[in-house]
């Protein structure tokens, strides 16, 4: 009880800390200096790491039925039966969420005082920065939809505000915009999705939702629901069809990418999603369609990061791709699955983002592979824990990635089917396929550059290491318990997920196929692996890669148009929508609205020249308005009697 | 012939008697000594010792009886919402009449015995003490705008001021003198015994009484169409006095009606719902129109002010508790407002002449940082943009009127929300647009800017934790005779 107040005591320092740090870097950064900036911004953000790992020891030694902490900081608007309370929870799920992103966050912070350096507006982005991790923890740590909401529309905003952070840079400042209008068209279901549930439950606390939503929800409204808020997901987490913005959005610092676009905010959909849990198990076409959705997007992502050349670019769309793998862990109702992936994912891609930072930073701004090679002698560091990273995103035996696309893979064979299974497979593969191609094209082979290296400095190295050892220590969270493991992550969020939990497996016997799917994913990550090696490291494998090109050609100018989404976005949407709103501009808006407007505006402004006029300034002219008041009074109590 | 003489709780007015004695002492220390700065501690003292005693006062409910005066929550309330606003005014004059050439020695003590007349006021429980505060008030008043003895502007207001507001009073005696002659008695108490038993919203000669005070009031709360004196008035004073005279003079009157309303006139008010209706809309709709055009920032925020005064007259209309509560918080949030507005501009003086004209506050931002955020922040608020306190106030308001019933009012409300966006915005670009002309430097009234900044942030911190004033505003509205 001791524990559990003190815990509850100090939830709201975890995002209050990081608004702090934005709020002296907007209102102090540029008169202190750029040292006191980073002091401040990673320091904050490190306060509210140590806090919540402190909390997060505390809470595991809690009993299991204690793990949910509700902490309600005010009521803002009470107003008879409407009020908006500002509610936080800790459950096992929020727990972790806000250890993972206050540490990412941490870690990424630091990085980016070396990085960052010698940009000019340094405190401005620290200024974003913090202000994001607040959102952020603000997002995983709510209590009710309108907190997560709060959060969930912040961090849309602090993503807009960093892609197009260098926004001289007109391909920076559309970006932005891109990433903001799409991620808003799902935005706009979300919200729909919450009035819904306010409808049918008169509230917006999670826990009188979840637990009502068997008794209250019918299958249709359950669907309807889950399908809205999915549609917030979509957009945020960057799924297929709203995926689109995400590569855009590398325009951003390449920290920014690690952890707005790979670490944290674009896994708040599939968080999203874990969360609400309860209302997308009563309804099955939901979980399809999050299955569906999930499975079209890893494919087709992965087969798009195949061909690319910029590095950013590869990256992004792995993400794309990893997040349709959590989604696809949703849908196959392993959603603690998911959230394990989410995480070694996180640490992963965090890792693999900032190395190619240092790559890019090392060779000036460079961002093309095919421009780069042999970086393994100029950058050691840089190249060891890119390759952990690039290990543990393939999925290879022993490193974080294997255990937690695993028990994704695992619970897809069983509920999914063996062809969803085998497509997940060959997406393993191709994962494999394409991280290697790029440590093999960046750090070996002959120099294809002519530039002085910039060597990382030691701010920029140090999170490298961490996030390193994170991405091989992290998978051992999960061991399952086919391997003798005792799946520990997956028991502890088991509560929150109420009694579902398939991806269990039965005790004893089913223990053989497990390891045998394991053996197969094994098999293909290196198989994918092997490919690449072949492609990029071998004399004889050198013209393989153009043969292959030519004999799949049609194919090739798939993959390299990423499968045509954006023409045909712009065919289908942006220009019709252009056109039409240059329509509505020209004949309708000019003329119609705007004369109606301005006539109503007019019509005040009028008024407004009139009432001065009668303020002549002559006081018997003001007497003789207060008597015509009186009068009219007068006749009032006269016509009342 | 025995005269009986009252029993006088002495407690119960401790700090009246607090303020008037620093007020005379201060006057004392400017005839002998003639130092301002020591006139300004003696007041500012007085201020200060007045505010803990009605601090401790809090929670101690009790209607004296028979006396003149009532010490419970909702008087309590008031009476420390005025003496935060006279402190606040007495730090936002520190550096402006050492700049403006006001007479200093009476400025300090003047503003007392104002806020004297303002606490008297709120606790009158009899129509004889409520006419001598209201004159009380007036008439320190009256001499505060004309303290700026050197410019005509300033000597003109007072002498309007002066006139308007006899004319307003006379209205104002006639009518306690008639209600006085329809129930016999000037207390509160007994004119609602008397009106208590009588049906039909009782007599013709009591409806009479309430048009010619509500004349003499509607003057004081400048409410259309007993507004006209109010834009050259506010023009004229010393711009720390015009804050004072929004806010601090405005709410007086407001939190007296809204008694006289609740206790003695409780049974003749259901007659007069109609009434409020429309001098609501006009004081909104007129005050928000004319502000529109106006090339002058404190005639704006002087129409602006009337339109205020029409906001809170919806809760007057809607009357109920919930209605009351958003009415005292549309006040307190309005007085914060009021005086933040006003003491920005104050901040900007210049010399002997002021910056007044819209144009002069074009690109501000530049110069002043910290006067722009805070006015913006300000003007925002007075919008009713959300995550400030005028959200929350006009949020109130609204929600009042809905519940009663008077859709049609919010509507109008919410209406005239909006077309003052256009002048409250109007001039928030103008501070952040390139400057024109370079922005003339005025030294940096340290005192004056916190005070500012204070105001800022209190408005950002009500528009996102009003709780805390919520529950005191409850406890404040409790103490009413129930509705």
């Amino acid at each position: 009880m001791v524990k559990d107040s003190c815990i509850a005591g100090c939830i709201w320092l975890i995002p209050a800390l990081p608004l702090l740090g934005a709020a002296f870097n907007c209102l102090l950064g540029r008169r202190v200096g750029n040292l006191l900036v980073g002091i401040i911004g990673c320091g904050s953000i490190g306060l509210s790491a140590v806090l919540s790992l402190f909390i997060f020891n505390t809470f595991l030694a809690l009993p299991v039925e204690q793990r949910r902490i509700e902490v309600n900081l005010y009521n803002w608007i009470p107003s008879g039966d409407f009020s908006a309370p500002l509610t936080l929870l800790l459950d096992p799920l929020s727990m972790v969420m806000a250890a993972m992103v206050s540490g990412v966050s941490f870690l990424i912070h630091v990085y980016s005082t070396g990085y960052m350096r010698k940009d000019e507006s340094f405190a401005r982005y620290f200024f974003y920065l913090n202000l994001f991790v607040f959102f952020m923890l603000l997002l995983v740590l709510a209590g009710n939809f309108l907190v997560l909401y709060i959060g969930w529309e912040g961090v849309g905003l602090c993503s807009y505000l960093l892609i197009s952070f260098w926004y001289e840079r007109e391909s920076a400042a559309r970006a932005g915009l891109k990433a903001f209008v799409v991620t808003r068209f799902g935005d706009f279901f979300f919200l729909l999705g919450i009035f819904l549930i306010f409808v049918n439950f008169g509230t917006i606390h999670f826990g009188s939702v979840f637990e009502k939503a068997p008794e209250v929800l019918s299958t249709t409204t359950a669907t309807w629901i889950a399908l809205l808020i999915f549609a917030g997901a979509i957009g945020k987490s960057a799924q297929v069809p709203l995926h689109t913005w995400l590569p855009d959005a590398m325009e951003a610092p390449t920290p920014v990418s690690a952890l707005i676009h790979a670490a944290t905010m674009v896994t708040a959909g599939v968080y999203l999603v874990a969360r609400c849990y309860t209302i997308f198990e009563l309804s099955p076409i939901a979980t399809h369609t999050v299955g569906i959705v999930g499975l079209a997007t890893a494919f087709i992502s992965a087969t798009v990061a195949l061909v690319h050349n910029d590095i950013k670019r590869i990256l992004a769309y792995s993400t794309v791709s990893q997040l349709g793998h959590m989604f696809l862990g949703l849908g196959v109702g392993a959603p603690g699955a998911a959230i394990f992936h989410l995480l070694t994912h996180a640490f992963a891609k965090a890792l693999l983002f900032l190395g190619a930072g240092a790559v890019i930073h090392a060779l000036h701004e460079e961002m093309d592979i095919k421009r780069m090679g042999a970086l393994k002698q100029y950058i050691p560091a840089t190249f060891w824990t890119f390759t952990i990273g690039a290990l543990a995103m393939s999925g290879i035996p022993g490193f974080a990635g294997f255990f937690s696309k695993d028990a994704i893979l695992h619970a897809t064979f069983v509920h999914g089917g063996v062809l969803v299974w085998l497509m997940i497979l060959l997406t393993a593969s191709f994962t494999g396929f394409y991280t290697f191609r790029i440590v093999f094209l960046a750090f070996f082979g002959e120099k294809r550059w002519d530039v002085h290296v910039e060597r990382p400095i030691g701010v920029m190295t140090v999170p490298l290491a961490a996030l390193a050892f994170l991405a091989i220590a992290g998978g051992y969270m999960g061991v399952p318990h086919a391997l003798g493991g005792m799946d520990k992550i997956g028991g502890f969020l088991a509560p929150v997920f109420s009694s579902h939990n398939p991806a269990e497996p039965a005790e004893g016997g089913a223990q053989a196929p497990e390891i045998l799917l394991m053996v197969m994913s094994a098999i293909a990550a290196f198989g994918g692996i092997g490919t690449a090696y072949y492609f990029y490291m071998t004399p004889q494998g050198k013209e393989a890669p153009n043969r292959l090109r030519q004999r799949v050609a049609p194919i090739y100018e798939l993959l390299s148009n990423a499968w045509y989404f954006d023409r045909v976005y712009q065919a289908v949407f942006v220009e019709p929508f252009m056109k039409a709103a240059g329509f509505f501009w020209e004949a309708v808006d000019s003329s119609v609205i705007d004369n109606a407007v301005r006539g109503v505006a007019n019509s005040f402004l009028g008024g407004g020249s009139i009432v001065p006029k009668l303020q002549i300034g002559a006081v018997r002219w003001y007497a003789l308005f207060m008597v015509l008041g009186i009068t009219v009074m007068l006749g009032y109590v006269f016509l009342l009697m | 012939m025995d005269i009986a003489f009252p029993a006088v709780n002495l407690k119960g007015v401790l700090p009246q008697l607090v303020v008037t004695s620093f007020a005379v002492a201060g006057l004392l220390v400017d005839a002998f000594y003639r130092s301002t700065r020591m006139v300004f501690a003696i007041s500012l003292l007085g201020l200060v010792l007045a505010l803990l005693l009605f601090l401790s006062n809090w929670g101690k409910d009790g209607v004296y009886e028979g006396a003149l005066l009532a010490v419970d929550n909702y008087t309590v309330f008031f009476n420390i919402l005025f003496l935060l606003i006279a402190v606040a005014t007495m730090l936002l004059s520190l550096h402006y009449i050492d700049l403006t050439g006001v007479d200093s020695g009476k400025y300090y003590p003047l503003i007392l015995f104002a806020t004297l007349g303002m606490m008297l006021l709120v606790s009158s429980m009899d129509l004889l003490l409520m006419f001598l505060s209201i004159e009380l008030l007036s008439v320190s008043m009256y001499i505060l705008v004309g303290s700026q003895r050197e410019r005509w502007v300033s000597n003109e207001a007072a002498m309007k001021y002066l006139l308007m507001g006899a004319f307003a009073s006379a209205f104002l005696l006639f009518g306690i003198s008639l209600v006085f002659g329809a129930t016999g008695s000037t207390s509160f108490i007994k004119i609602e015994s008397a009106l208590g038993g009588l049906a039909g919203g009782g007599p013709f000669l009591i409806h009479i009484g309430i048009a010619m005070m509500l004349v003499g009031l509607g003057f004081k709360i400048a409410m259309v169409p007993f507004h006209m004196w109010a834009p050259d008035v506010y023009d004229g004073a010393p711009t720390p006095i015009t804050g004072f005279l929004s806010t601090g003079s405005k709410i007086a009157v407001f939190a007296l009606i809204l008694r006289l309303l609740m206790n003695p006139f409780s049974v003749p008010y259901s007659q007069w719902v109609v009434a409020f209706w429309v001098f609501a809309v006009l004081s909104m709709t007129l005050g928000n129109v004319a502000a529109l055009l106006q090339r002058n920032v404190k005639r704006m925020l002087a129409y602006s002010s009337i339109a205020h005064a029409g906001y809170i007259l919806i809760a007057v209309v809607a009357m109920d508790g919930r209605a009351m509560e958003a009415a005292l918080l549309y006040m307190t949030v309005y007085a914060i407002m009021g005086l933040t507005a006003f003491g920005c501009i104050a901040l900007l003086a210049k010399g002997e002449e002021e910056r007044f004209s819209i144009e002069d506050y074009t690109g501000l931002a530049y110069n002043y940082p910290l006067q722009a955020v805070v006015l913006s922040v300000c003007l925002l608020s007075l919008a009713g943009i959300p995550l400030t306190a005028g959200f929350i106030g006009k949020f109130y308001l609204f929600s009042a009127a809905v519940k009663s019933g008077f859709i049609g009012l919010a509507v109008i409300g919410v209406l005239n929300s909006a077309i003052s966006l256009y002048y409250y915005l109007g001039l928030m670009l103008r501070m952040y647009a390139m400057p024109t002309v370079a922005v003339e430097g005025m030294g940096h009234p340290l005192v004056g800017k916190l005070a500012v900044a204070l105001l800022g942030i209190l408005i950002l911190v009500l528009g996102i934790y009003p709780s805390p004033l919520l529950g005191v505003i409850k406890e404040a509205v409790a103490a009413l005779p129930a509705i």
